[in-house]
């Protein structure tokens, strides 16, 4: 391979030669064997990187469209403080896609749907009474909260992404905190701080003994157990996510075999581990 | 906006190749969404890897399947799904794209010395497994093409990052040297998009040369 040849023949494969010049490469490249097969390996390398950009171009399209069909499914349940999407006006590789095989670039219906999904979440923001007192975290919270898609315990895990309805939360804003930690891929930091909560209960499982109230000692007993499980379920999340399966499998038997909040869906999800 | 229920239906197998190829839509959303589905079912079965990769090799997986309809690898003839010289197809289509995806698993975890480098300190490794030829080397037209097509899927980003935005996006040098800040001249980004393209010729003619002559 010649580089001095490269430079003529990206000049004719890109259609930036005049005819004269175009006719007398031609004639060249019948006489230069060398400089045909050059010529016939850029017209493959070309062939073969239009293809791949092309695909990869619609496969991202129909991934954020997917996505954002699942955030607005959702979107009553959470705090919407913006939605997630990559704009599509910047991919300038589906934008030549477009142009050249007139793919719409508006990937949802009406814009109707969108000012429906949006005015959801206001009205359902506005009537949610949030139990927690760290409001603030939730309207500085970036990106897309998690989707749920629950159907019978069983519960789909995307690629940094969290499901978990964080206004239920037991362990108040540091659970949550932990939520948007595995949301934006801080596994390792997710995982420490699910162990320092988890000293903070095993401190407060201690200082339960010196509460002399039968009734009050029972209840925050109970509170402790809710918490401990939330905290075991949300490091079965992030070790999921990290592809730990012997832990993850570890933790699920543990879950199920207990008789927490979670044992049912710990149970299930085992079951779908296994099984695949 | 193609309507969602579309594409979440169950086709034939004979239904998705036919469709692809035609460059059906809908068809082609359908078959990306079908193969999705049984590879988040299956995959644990095959291999263990974490999230990241293995949406990589979904995605370079399925860009092979895709591949493979476009250059009629696999077609339909008279209603029938056919494969390899013509013969009947012997599988499903998603287990035929599993197969493409083990492959493409055995890549990644570097199992079948395949992997392909690219620059100076990078080796050129020999790929060893005849399945490779099996599946993914047809002794048809224009075997080079598809060699050439997995070796840019092995390619490193930097230099696919260049080729796509010189041959594909045609921006000129100058522009890239704009968008790629990290070259420091129009001369250094021309002689590093030489390299590239000259390894990526030397790895496939490597390729060639071992499957297709052997």
């Amino acid at each position: 391979m010649k580089e001095n040849y490269q430079d003529s023949i990206d000049k004719y494969v890109l259609g930036q030669m005049i005819d004269d010049e175009k006719s007398a490469f031609e004639q060249m490249m019948l006489k230069d064997p060398d400089l045909k097969m050059q010529m016939a390996f850029t017209k493959d390398m070309i062939t073969a990187l239009k293809s791949r950009e092309e695909k990869l171009a619609k496969m991202d399209f129909w991934e954020e469209e997917e996505e954002t069909h699942q955030t607005l499914c959702a979107g009553d349940r959470f705090n919407l403080t913006e939605v997630k999407y990559k704009s599509l006006r910047q991919s300038s590789a589906f934008n030549k896609l477009r142009k050249e095989s007139r793919i719409s670039l508006i990937p949802f219906k009406p814009l109707i749907l969108w000012i429906s999904g949006i005015a959801a979440v206001f009205v359902a923001g506005f009537f949610l009474i949030d139990s927690f007192n760290d409001q603030e975290l939730y309207k500085n919270q970036k990106g897309m909260p998690s989707v749920i898609s629950e159907n019978d315990h069983i519960l789909y895990i995307k690629k940094n992404y969290l499901i978990m309805d964080i206004s239920s939360l037991k362990g108040g804003g540091d659970h949550v905190e932990i939520v948007w930690m595995i949301e934006s891929g801080e596994l390792d930091e997710a995982l420490n701080r699910i162990e320092r909560e988890k000293m903070k209960i095993a401190f407060e499982q201690k200082a339960l003994e010196a509460i002399s109230d039968k009734e009050r000692r029972a209840y925050e007993q109970k509170s402790i157990q809710l918490k401990s499980d939330e905290l075991d379920w949300l490091k079965v999340y992030a070790l999921i996510a990290k592809g730990q399966r012997e832990e993850v499998m570890q933790l699920l038997d543990s879950l199920r075999n207990s008789d927490g909040v979670y044992k049912e869906r710990a149970d299930s999800l085992y079951l779908i581990i296994t099984k695949n | 906006m193609i309507d969602r229920g579309l594409y979440t239906k169950n086709y034939s197998d004979v239904a998705f190749v036919e469709g692809t190829y035609r460059r059906n839509p809908v068809m082609e959303r359908a078959l990306y969404e079908h193969c999705k589905k049984y590879f988040e079912e299956k995959y644990r079965r095959v291999f263990f890897v974490d999230d990241e990769h293995k949406k990589e090799i979904f995605q370079e997986s399925f860009i092979k399947l895709w591949e493979n309809i476009d250059r009629r690898k696999i077609y339909v003839e008279d209603g029938v799904l056919r494969g390899k010289n013509g013969l009947q197809f012997s599988s499903t289509l998603t287990t035929y794209f599993m197969g493409i995806a083990k492959l493409k698993y055995l890549e990644w975890t570097r199992g079948c010395e395949c992997e392909f480098g690219f620059g100076e300190n990078e080796r050129v490794r020999t790929p060893k497994a005849d399945i490779y030829k099996e599946m993914l080397y047809d002794q048809g037209e224009n075997v080079m093409l598809d060699i050439i097509s997995d070796c840019i899927s092995h390619m490193s980003e930097r230099c696919r990052e260049i080729l796509s935005l010189f041959y594909f996006h045609e921006k000129s040098l100058d522009d890239i040297l704009v968008e790629v800040p990290t070259y420091k001249s129009k001369n250094a980004l021309k002689t590093e998009k030489y390299k590239c393209m000259e390894n990526l010729r030397k790895s496939a003619n490597e390729i060639y040369r071992r499957f297709v002559n052997d």
